[in-house]
């Protein structure tokens, strides 16, 4: 008898929260009064008895609103439990509902995975080598000063001389520090034998400008750059605890480099590093104030801006003092120097020389990877719209059954938000795994846009992407009206309106857009990349080796004492079985050292304005030649002639300077005016020294002796060896060369052993890379593109079966549906070429200087992509037309 | 005597232990079963209860008293009868260091 009202009161405690609180007022009510009943029975009057209870029971008011307060909480609670609940709940439910349409789920899931992903390592990219500030303080403030020349790329601007470096550093005010250095390779003496490491020969004032801190002891400071200053070497943190075990009484310890002993006088702190160089000990340059300036431009600088001042600013004023050089230092410069060289002055960022042309192949791979994700999102959000479209008929019915709007919206929306999340957790793991594997393989020249790790940036915007295109997909289900009357009128299958249709064929075109022009854009790097590898190098790379080896100054000091070192190495090598030749140098080919040096042809003489060419002048010991299987016509100076001023031109030299005549027995020279002229002896084959998409190099060939007079070069000493073999391991060669190196002098050490065709090939890995990357980027728009015209088509097929039945029925011809609907597929498909090429057309231009031997503009690459796109597409359109063309009609018009 | 504070929730489980009862029969059994020596403001009950019931040591249903009247019953959970182990042990062991250092050393004055 008692459940009706009971229940009655469950059900309005649940629907009216305020009726709890009307509980306890009840319940604290009766309490009472069975206490006053109590006391009235035992006796007491009822104002006795009100009394006595009111003293026993207490604040009646006081107890009643403690009591409330805390109900309220607990009701609270409750709530918030129970709508946790309902929405894991329906979680679950959009899990369950993924996992019974596996094509749809994971066909948004693979796409999103794959963009998202090319996405985070792009911008990992961009964020660790361009956007991330270089490890200094204040790293805006420096720059890099050299003299642009007349003529000369920007690559092979001059850099400063010294007394250049000391006349800026005193008098310019644009300028608060301005440090100069260069690189080089030194042998380290150990107990286990010499070491080779790289050294920065630096002023002082240049750890002051990248404002280095010492971990232990001290750092260089100007008084070791004068002459006669005893001999000091600051160690690099890595390389002290590497070498040295991170020996706590290093400083002041002897350490011999390069045959000379120096004091260690500080370590750097963890994490400072040179910019450019991946230097391990850092010596003091000797720089004298008060010297003989020279016209000998060879310290690379580093300053930083005043505070306050821009780059602009510095220009002008260094400018200004580059006019007074010659003024200032006639022994150096000149008459006329200024009129025949025209050197000026610039001031670049240290940032950008250090990027330097990374930059551009960075942009093309954020631009590829942005594209696929244009794509990839277009592509999920017509798969989702198809899926809204199909679900109104369900949506309809569970809505007039009583789901509240917020609630079916809530679910469609789950099934992206759910899909995107995953997504991209996927993709965030899986760009890691890319970037470690890209970071281990260590490829060459691409180590400085290596991350092992996806930066917090790039994860950023993963996440933020991510939750846009989950917006964008949660807001396009709830965009359907679920307005159950007219959905259930509508019949269920006709749900295509045709607004939301050309939505999608909208997207269809923009994906073939894009497609396009990323098609186009790795044909044209592919094209480079296979023109390049047709391009002979004129080295000979079966069986030849490169090797590195450095000797000590202190020895090696004189022409005869390096000359003689190199002799006696390539004839005790070349009396070993399996070796065929060995030569040494100082520039060999392809290893981006591609300075040049003045040289005046005889009889030849410049007219007033005109300027001696700069060619390449590279070192060559005997037997160099031979070793990189270069032909010679005419003969290479051998040993023996080593003295006699005899020199190899190269054929793009002579070709230059005495077309059509025969160049055996031409002077040319090197510095200045006073004779004499070196006379040509043969003319070597062309060589692609500077970069195989690149001119042959023009090259004078200089021996390791100088005749009397000006020498070009210092004597040979940081050197590479070429070396041909024939039939004998690389783990034989490193043998026999240690063997023999250390025979000749155990402190010359030899590293690097390179086979000639990993330099070829290293030369060309940036442009491969491009290539591999924007053409991984366009295969995955290109199969996007195809399964998002393919899932319209289906689609539309399917919709409109009922239509092409009646068609049919009215005599329509299968060919004529097949052509209907490949006619439609077709049409998309021209605009989106169209407007893909016009983009093309737009972009490619940006690849320029990416490219070898071929046009951006290269009709027939256009005409092959366009070609590819369309086939595809015919592909992709094939099907879904068969099956409309295969329709039968009585069947079709009855499931209506 | 005053109730030392924190043994209200105690009193009330225990009470709880034998069956399920309402404030009123909760108030009285307290007081018959301490012979009305805790003073004991019976409204306390309430805030005492709900709190209980909040952290999910007691149940609160509504039920028909022997006056055949609608009221609310209390009763024990099985997360309740674990406090009311938990706190009974604590409250004795309390008891028991308290009682041996009054043996140990009376309290000075007294005759």
């Amino acid at each position: 008898m008692g459940w009706i009202p009971d229940r009655y009161q469950e059900l309005r405690r649940l629907l009216r929260p305020e009726s709890a609180e009307e509980e306890i007022d009840e319940e604290m009510a009766q309490h009472f009064e069975l206490l006053v009943e109590r006391l009235l029975r035992s006796g007491m009057s009822p104002l006795e008895a009100r009394a006595e209870a009111s003293r026993r029971f207490g604040d009646l008011d006081a107890y009643r609103s403690e009591t409330r307060a805390i109900a309220r909480k607990a009701r609270i609670r409750t709530a918030r439990r129970e709508r946790l609940q309902t929405w894991l709940g329906d979680l679950w439910i959009t899990v369950r509902s993924l996992g019974r349409r596996p094509g749809f789920s994971v066909a948004v899931l693979a796409t999103l995975v794959l963009s998202l992903a090319g996405t985070a390592v792009t911008f990992t990219l961009i964020d660790t080598v361009l956007l991330r500030p270089l490890p200094y303080s204040a790293p805006d403030e420096l720059v890099v000063v050299r003299h642009p020349v007349p003529g000369l790329e920007e690559g092979q601007e001059w850099n400063l001389s010294a007394a250049g470096y000391f006349f800026f550093q005193q008098n310019a005010r644009s300028l608060q520090g301005l440090g100069i250095w260069s690189g080089t390779h030194v042998s380290v003496a150990g107990d286990e034998g010499a070491e080779r490491a790289i050294a920065a020969l630096v002023s002082g004032s240049l750890l002051r400008v990248l404002e280095a801190r010492p971990a232990l002891g001290r750092l260089l400071d100007d008084s070791d750059n004068r002459p006669g200053a005893p001999l000091t070497v600051v160690l690099d943190h890595g390389f002290w605890r590497q070498r040295y075990g991170s020996d706590p009484d290093i400083v002041g310890r002897v350490v011999t480099v390069n045959s000379a002993e120096r004091e260690v006088v500080g370590v750097l702190e963890p994490g400072f590093g040179h910019p450019i160089l991946d230097a391990q000990l850092w010596m003091p340059l000797e720089l004298d104030p008060t010297a003989r300036p020279v016209n000998s431009h060879i310290f690379q600088s580093i300053g930083r801006l005043a505070p306050g001042t821009d780059r602009q600013t510095a220009e002008r004023e260094l400018a200004g003092f580059t006019t007074q050089l010659p003024e200032l230092f006639p022994e150096a410069y000149s008459e006329g120097f200024m009129d025949q060289y025209r050197f000026g002055l610039a001031v670049h960022r240290l940032q950008d020389d250090v990027v330097g042309s990374l930059e551009l192949l960075l942009w093309i791979l954020v631009a590829a990877a942005l594209l696929v994700l244009v794509v990839a999102t277009s592509n999920v959000a017509g798969l989702f719209l198809v899926r809204a479209e199909a679900r109104r008929h369900e949506m309809a019915i569970r809505s007039s059954l009583g789901a509240s709007v917020g609630r079916l919206t809530w679910h469609g929306a789950s099934e992206a938000v759910l899909l995107v999340t995953g997504s991209a957790v996927v993709a965030l793991a899986l760009a890691s795994a890319v970037l470690r594997v890209l970071d281990a393989a260590e490829l060459e020249s691409l180590e400085w846009i290596t991350s092992p790790s996806v930066s917090p940036g790039a994860a950023l915007a993963v996440v933020v992407t991510a939750a846009l295109v989950a917006a964008g997909l949660g807001s396009l289900t709830r965009a359907l009206p679920v307005s159950p009357v007219q959905s259930l009128r509508e019949g269920g299958t006709a749900g295509t309106t045709p607004r939301r249709r050309s939505v999608r064929e909208l997207m269809i075109v923009g994906q073939i857009t894009v497609a396009l022009v990323l098609v186009t854009g790795a044909g044209l790097l592919l094209r480079s990349a296979i023109n390049l590898g047709r391009v002979d190098s004129g080295l000979d790379t079966d069986g030849s080796w490169m090797a590195s080896v450095a000797l000590p100054p202190v020895r090696y000091g004189g022409y005869e004492e390096a000359g003689r070192f190199f002799q006696q190495l390539s004839e005790r090598m070349e009396a070993l079985p399996g070796i065929r030749s060995v030569g040494a140098t100082n520039a060999p080919p392809l290893s981006g050292q591609d300075g040049c040096a003045l040289i005046f042809v005889e009889g030849r003489p410049l007219a007033s304005d005109e300027r001696p060419p700069c060619v390449a002048t590279p070192m060559v010991a005997p037997g160099y030649f031979d070793a990189l299987g270069i032909p010679v016509r005419g003969r290479a100076p051998g040993w023996s002639e080593i003295d006699a001023g005899e020199v190899v031109v190269s054929r793009a030299f002579a070709d230059r300077f005495w077309p059509g005549e025969d160049p055996i027995g031409r002077g040319v020279k090197g510095n200045g005016d006073e004779p004499p002229f070196y006379r040509v002896v043969g003319v070597a084959a062309d060589v692609r020294a500077d970069g195989l998409d690149r001119p042959p190099e023009e090259a004078v060939y200089f021996p390791l002796m100088p005749i009397e007079g000006a020498p070009l070069w210092s004597p040979l000493r940081s050197a590479t060896l070429t070396i041909s073999t024939e039939g004998t391991s690389q783990e034989n060669l490193a043998a026999m060369l240690r063997r023999e190196i250390s025979a000749l002098d155990p402190e010359v050490p030899v590293s690097d052993l390179r086979s000639v065709a990993a330099v070829v090939s290293r030369s060309t890995a940036r442009r491969s890379f491009a290539a591999t990357l924007v053409g991984t980027a366009a295969a995955l728009a290109v199969l996007l593109a195809a399964l998002g015209i393919y899932g319209l088509l289906a689609y539309l097929v399917g919709n409109r079966r009922a239509e092409i039945g009646v068609r049919m029925a009215l005599g329509a011809d299968p060919a004529d549906v097949l052509r209907m609907i490949v006619l439609r597929s077709l049409l998309l498909t021209v605009f989106g070429l169209v407007a893909g090429l016009v983009g093309s057309v737009l972009l490619s231009r940006s690849l320029e200087s990416m490219l070898f031997e071929v046009s951006p503009l290269d009709p027939a690459t256009m005409a092959l992509a366009t070609a590819l796109i369309l086939a595809i597409v015919l592909l992709a359109s094939v099907a879904p037309a068969r099956r409309a063309a295969a329709v039968n009609p009585v069947q079709a018009l009855r499931t209506e | 005597m005053e109730l030392i504070r924190g043994t209200l929730d105690l009193l009330i489980l225990n009470a709880l232990a034998s069956r399920a009862m309402h404030g009123y029969e909760i108030a009285r059994w307290l007081e018959d079963t301490t012979d009305s020596a805790l003073s004991i403001e019976e409204g306390s009950l309430y805030p005492a209860l709900h709190r209980m019931a909040r952290r999910g040591w007691i149940a609160a249903d509504w039920g028909i008293s022997d006056a055949n009247r609608r009221a609310k019953y209390y009763s024990l959970t099985d997360a309740g009868s674990d406090q009311l182990g938990l706190a009974s042990s604590r409250w004795l062991r309390f008891v028991e260091a308290v009682a041996k250092v009054l043996k140990a050393a009376p309290a000075p004055n007294t005759p």
